[in-house]
């Protein structure tokens, strides 16, 4: 029931009561007041004026003129606009002459009529991309600013962990990259490819937060851009980890030390034969155990002893989500190496020692660590290094197995790394190794999306009940986001943060206090990589596959004032005539 | 007739007249300037003034043209009966009545003089008073406020009192040669022991003015005319801040002070530090190059040994030169000579120099000591041996010469066969064949063989026995054991092989060849191939064709070498061969009270546990209690404070945090502060994410038999 539809009924009883009472008084009427000319006028024009008037409160509408809707978002130069086109620009744009508009939703309410969608500029924002709705798009994108355009921060780093900060710099000949830590000294110098692509490496101390920042410099020295590298540094995970060797030796011993000093738990033991034990106090080695152990490392002459029903439980513990580090220090068995094929990690090769250089980066004056590895041929279809020498061939392999991974580890003599003055070396490679390969923690963090401020931020994997979900901002206040329950199992909330820096959300359950911290940005950091972003993902939705453009039927209505005058025309003749009908006095 | 003839005077009397306005008004502009920019304000001011003064007055000179001569003329002369535009028109174009007009006109024309303007005095006086008044102006503006301290002083006598001027007098020990100097910056950098005054103003005047110091110490000011001052001596990097009663809480300043270092000192000359004599020499050129901060002592001591003797018998003589020095003060050269001959230095002495140099310290300098250089004359040059590498060395081409000395011998003899006759060379031959025995029989010893036979007579004289020489290789069938090592060596030189003849001759070696020395088995079986061979040649030697002995000659010199080379490995660094296991003993002694010995690894505590706590205090976290842990971490500082390279900053920090907890550049200061400090830990293991659905089912569908 629209208003049109009631207004016509409307009329059309006006009509129908006024047309009624006329044939009334024409019967009642005396012969010398009828007047046939006079009547038929009458009847004619009382239901032209009622057209005219719902005319005039409903102009019809224009016959849609299907030109393009020029929408200039920010970035946007100069528009080129046919003849039938109409430029609209979102706040972000600063076009001159150009219709503005709080957001394109508005934009293509007011311009319904508009049938093709020409976006110029850097893209759209998050809040105008829903909009699009499918929309048949063309996009001619502005070119992209100078600097800094993709910057990727760890996200997950221990701490004395190293952590890897990917940046992409578009637009500067001869750039240099550097990271700085948060005392202003370089830590890393990096030269982009030729993409622009440059990989830093810093490190982690303690744990929190810790805002490390890229400058990129051009040929000259002078700075183009200085970016913040915001990282968070988790607490260290305190992995349950399980040696079970043939002998002691330095390499247990030097993996001890650094896990005591890591806050590892580590339990090693060593069955020397004849029941003699050396190392910690024996556990058994079932299910259960191993349910509890994140990693088991064992060497040849472990997984020896450790029969076929030990073997199977190790196997099985490994699908269930365990890990696993194979570390031969003899040429295996060939039992063994077959049991360890079945695992997808084959080994072959004479088990010779041979030296081996570790990499180090490049411009370094040091002189490169050397390790003794196993000449062994590893091989597997599906498995990934564990750690590369300098010739890029792999140290060891991991894969995938079930649940949990499996890896083989080569080197025999990682202590050495120690005892030359490269403790850290030693530590980071075995940090890496076992932060591989070690168990996942069971318990699904919330995920949150990348946030910028005044921008929607979604978090996902809610496991609470809706009030108990609080997101902290810097501040200190406090937001409650709800649930969205038609999310369904992803349980999914949303906050448009007002403020930068570190927030924090936290989910507090009956047992657990889930504590996700994320950083948002400013809206006006990293302007380089806004455009990327928002270049990305418009041109996604050109890419994807857009409706047929339809006439859409909701036209615009045409000016309302001839139907008006034409309404009081007849509405004055009708007068006329009807006033003529009484006698004069 | 032209109008400049009466413009040209009426020009300089008002240009005259404008210049003499316009002065002041420069003067007062220019002072001005100066006032206000110094000698480029001067300058400034000057020129522009000039440049608007004459500009105006160029201006106002137009208006002296030939209409104002007429009408001029016309007003100020009744006689010209308004017709001196006739004087300046062109005469051809007049009439005769205007022409007669000009001609009277002419003769009533009067001097220039007429139409010149006065004098202007009052103009001059009114710019001369305007040129004052700005003068003054500025003067007020410019200085009022350095003039009128105490005008300020009394004004705000009732209010907190405020430095309103610092000084240090800054004297730098002299021997620094630095100038003293004056700061009005109250962060100073200067050399350890200068001596500071302060001098400090304030308005109002405080009351106990003291330096406060970071570690507590506090230096009181005492009272000066209507400052404060104090002196003091640094001697170590301190934080300080003034205060004084109802003196607001004052910023820290930093007192860093430079510790003078001592002095450097290399030798240029010798670049190495063990130079051997070269024949013919004389002099030893010395040549050292030392530097200061501040400076070096013109002389240096130059310590002479003199090591002269051989194997214990070494006596030391020492003395001490005086070397003085060319160059700058904080760079010198020492520069000598030494005559070796004067010094009677010989064959076999050393010679050690070292210097000695000091800087220019006051009170106590300091010393610095140049490595020590040594100069050898080797007593033999072709005998240095510094080890048993370069003694075997030595000692085994003693065999290998006799090896090759056989050989040769055979070669001349053959070269000489035709001119001999049949005995002399079949005795030659022979003589040779005993030498070739000597060596086997010397060679055998490494073998564990018991010297053969009896006691041998000197070479040459036992030639009935050499037969049986071959038969008594194979089995030892003599009476007597006589070991006779030292019967085998008429060249009883201390060689290589003396200590096998000990055993031999005090011993009672009844060793089995393959067990006896120390030769791996492979040395040993090139050894033996090499006997061998050494008694084919004897043997054929022996029976008078050296011909045929001189091939198994020859293998038997390279089997020597080859056993020569293999004595690199004599004493194998490799390990032990172990014999193999006998698995039929293994694990069967008595294993009771073996027990696993619980090696309990402690994590090493960490280094800086209050600077960790302080950084994660001082973090931004939401939702984290905000208290900082301050105090914790002077006192980590004051124990730890030469382990931070630069403490000053991290104390000025972290009173910038203490001073205002809520400064958020403050504590991003202090954190970057701490970032240096902290140590890095042994990195852990980082958590991976849990599984997500979709993965765990990706995962599982790998697993899937396929």
């Amino acid at each position: 029931m629209t208003p049109s539809l009631i207004v016509a009924l409307m009329l059309l009883a006006a009509v129908a009561l006024s047309t009624l009472r006329l044939g009334l008084w024409w019967r009642k009427a005396e012969a010398t007041e009828r007047s046939l000319r006079r009547f038929v006028t009458l009847l004619a024009l009382t239901p032209l004026s009622a057209l005219l008037l719902y005319l005039t409160l409903f102009p019809p509408r224009l016959a849609s003129a299907p030109g393009t809707l020029i929408v200039a978002t920010r970035g946007a130069q100069a528009v080129d606009a046919q003849a039938g086109d109409r430029v609209v620009a979102l706040p972000e744009a600063n076009v001159a002459g150009a219709e503005r508009v709080p957001d394109l939703a508005t934009a293509l309410r007011l311009h319904s009529e508009a049938t093709r969608l020409t976006i110029v500029g850097e893209g759209l924002t998050p809040r105008d991309r829903p909009a699009v709705d499918g929309r048949a798009l063309r996009f001619v994108p502005s070119p992209l600013p100078r600097g800094v355009v993709r910057l990727d921060g760890p996200e997950r780093v221990a701490p004395g962990g190293a952590f890897q900060v990917g940046i992409t710099v578009n637009g500067v000949k001869g750039a240099v990259v550097e990271l700085l830590d948060p005392a202003g000294a370089v830590v890393d110098t990096q030269t982009p490819d030729a993409s622009g692509l440059a990989v830093l490496t810093g490190t982690a101390k303690a744990a929190g937060s810790v805002s490390f920042s890229v400058r990129v410099r051009e040929a000259t020295k002078a700075v183009v851009e200085t970016a913040e590298v915001p990282v968070w540094v988790d607490e260290a995970l305190t992995a349950r980890v399980r040696v079970i060797g043939g002998a002691p030796g330095p390499e247990i011993k030097y993996l001890r030390r650094w896990a005591a000093d890591a806050g590892i738990d580590m339990q090693a033991q060593f069955a020397l034969g004849g029941g003699v034990a050396a190392g910690d106090a024996p556990q058994p080695l079932n299910a259960a155990t191993l349910s509890q152990t994140d990693l088991l490392v064992i060497d040849e002459r472990g997984w020896d002893g450790l029969g076929d029903g030990g073997r199977a439980a190790v196997i099985s513990a490994v699908r269930g989500g365990m890990g696993l580090l194979l570390r031969p220090t003899a040429l295996p068995s060939e039992t063994t190496r077959t049991q360890w094929a079945a695992l997808g990690l084959r080994v072959s090769g004479t088990g010779d020692p041979e030296t081996v250089t570790l990499p180090i980066p490049s411009g370094s004056k040091d002189k490169a660590p050397t390790v003794t590895r196993m000449n062994l041929r590893l091989d597997s279809t599906d498995a990934v290094p564990l750690a590369v020498d300098n010739k890029a061939q792999p140290l060891g392999l991991w894969r995938a197995e079930g649940r949990g991974r499996v890896g083989l580890w080569s080197v025999t003599d990682s202590f050495t790394l120690t005892l030359s003055g490269e403790a850290g070396r030693h530590q980071a490679l075995w940090s890496g190794l076992f932060s591989t390969l070690a168990r996942r923690s069971s318990a699904a963090l919330p995920t949150v999306s990348s946030a910028r401020v005044y921008q929607r931020v979604s978090l996902c994997g809610l496991s609470g009940l809706s009030g108990d979900v609080e997101v902290l901002d810097p501040k200190g206040g406090v937001s409650h986001p709800v649930v969205d329950a038609a999310t369904g199992e992803a349980r999914c909330a949303a906050v448009w943060p007002t403020q930068s820096g570190w927030h924090v959300l936290r989910v507090t359950t009956a047992d657990t206090v889930q504590v996700v911290p994320f950083h948002v940005l400013s809206d006006k950091a990293l302007p380089g990589v806004q455009a990327l972003e928002a270049r990305e993902a418009t041109q996604a939705l050109v890419a994807e596959d857009a409706r047929p453009s339809e006439a859409t039927g909701e036209g615009r209505r045409g000016a309302a004032w001839p139907w008006f005058l034409g309404w009081l025309l007849v509405s004055g003749v009708l007068w006329a005539v009807e006033r003529s009908r009484r006698p004069l006095p | 007739m032209t109008p400049q003839r009466f413009t040209g005077p009426a020009r300089l009397r008002s240009l005259l007249n404008d210049g003499l306005t316009a002065l002041p008004l420069i003067a007062a502009t220019t002072f001005a300037g100066w006032a206000v920019g110094a000698e480029t304000g001067l300058l400034i001011a000057l020129c522009l003034g000039l440049v608007v003064a004459f500009g105006l007055a160029v201006w106002r000179l137009r208006r002296f043209d030939r209409a104002w001569v007429i009408a001029a003329l016309n007003a100020h002369r009744a006689d010209m009966e308004d017709s001196a535009d006739l004087l300046f028109a062109r005469t051809e174009d007049l009439n005769p009545l205007q022409a007669l007009q000009r001609q009277r006109l002419i003769e009533r024309l009067p001097s220039p003089a007429v139409l010149t303007p006065p004098w202007r005095w009052k103009p001059v006086g009114f710019a001369l008073a305007a040129g004052l008044a700005i003068a003054a102006l500025t003067a007020a503006l410019v200085w009022w406020p350095q003039t009128h301290p105490t005008a300020a002083y009394g004004t705000t006598a009732i209010g907190a009192p405020k430095l309103i001027s610092a000084e240090i007098a800054v004297t730098p020990p002299a021997y620094t040669r630095q100038a003293a100097h004056r700061e009005t910056t109250l962060d100073l950098k200067v050399p350890q022991n200068t001596r500071l005054v302060w001098r400090l103003r304030f308005a109002p005047d405080a009351a106990n003015v003291r330096l406060v110091f970071h570690d507590g110490q506090s230096v009181a000011l005492r009272r000066d005319g209507n400052g404060w001052t104090a002196a003091l001596s640094a001697d170590r990097s301190r934080l300080y801040r003034i205060a004084a009663d109802g003196l607001p809480t004052q910023p820290l300043h930093r007192l860093e002070v430079t510790p003078d270092s001592p002095p450097k000192v290399e030798a240029v000359l010798p670049d190495r530090a063990l130079t051997l004599v070269t024949p013919g020499q004389t002099q030893w050129p010395l040549v050292f190059a030392t530097s200061d901060d501040y400076g070096v002592a013109p002389t240096a001591e130059l310590r002479i040994i003199q090591a002269q003797g051989q194997g214990e018998n070494i006596t030391f003589r020492e003395r001490t030169m005086t070397l003085s020095s060319t160059g700058g003060a904080a760079d010198k050269r020492f520069v000598t000579r030494i005559d070796l001959k004067a010094l009677g230095f010989a064959v076999g002495d050393d010679l050690i120099v070292q210097l000695t140099v000091q800087d220019n310290r006051v009170p106590s300098p300091q010393e610095a000591r140049s490595p020590s250089l040594i100069l050898r004359w080797p007593s033999d040059l072709g005998a240095e041996s510094t080890g048993l590498e370069a003694l075997a060395r030595k000692t085994l081409p003693a065999y290998f010469r006799s090896q090759r000395q056989i050989i040769i011998d055979i070669e001349a003899l053959l070269k000489e066969k035709p001119r001999l006759k049949p005995d002399t060379f079949l005795s030659r031959s022979d003589a040779i064949g005993v030498d070739q025995r000597l060596l086997r029989l010397r060679y055998g010893q490494f073998l564990g063989e018991e010297a053969e036979g009896e006691r041998e007579a000197p070479p040459g004289l036992e030639e009935g026995h050499s037969e049986n020489d071959g038969h008594d290789h194979g089995g030892h069938d003599h009476g007597g054991h006589d070991h006779g090592g030292l019967a085998a060596k008429p060249d009883a030189a201390p060689v290589f092989g003396d200590g096998g003849n000990v055993t031999a001759e005090y011993g009672h070696t009844h060793d089995e060849p393959e067990a006896a020395t120390l030769l791996d088995p492979e040395t040993r079986a090139t050894l033996k191939k090499a006997l061998d061979e050494m008694w084919q040649s004897e043997l054929h030697l022996r029976q008078g064709n050296p011909q045929t002995a001189l091939p198994h000659a020859y293998k038997a010199l390279g089997y020597i070498k080859e056993v020569q080379q293999a004595t690199r490995i004599f004493l194998s660094r490799v390990g032990p061969e172990l014999p193999p296991i006998d698995n039929n003993r293994r694990m069967t002694g008595k294993r009771e009270g073996i027990a696993p010995v619980p090696f309990a690894v402690t994590a090493a505590p960490s280094p800086d546990a209050p600077v960790v706590a302080l950084w994660t205090a001082l973090a931004e976290t939401p939702g984290a209690k905000n208290d900082l842990p301050l105090e914790a971490l002077d006192g980590w500082l004051r124990a730890n404070e030469g382990r931070v390279s630069d403490p000053l900053s991290l104390l000025a920090a972290v009173e910038a945090v203490r001073a205002d907890p809520g400064c958020a550049s403050c504590r991003q200061t202090l954190r970057g502060q701490l970032w240096r400090v902290l140590t890095r830990p042994p990195a852990g293991v980082a958590p991976r994410p849990a599984v997500t659905a979709s993965g765990g089912r990706y995962l599982d569908a790998l697993e899937r038999p396929r």
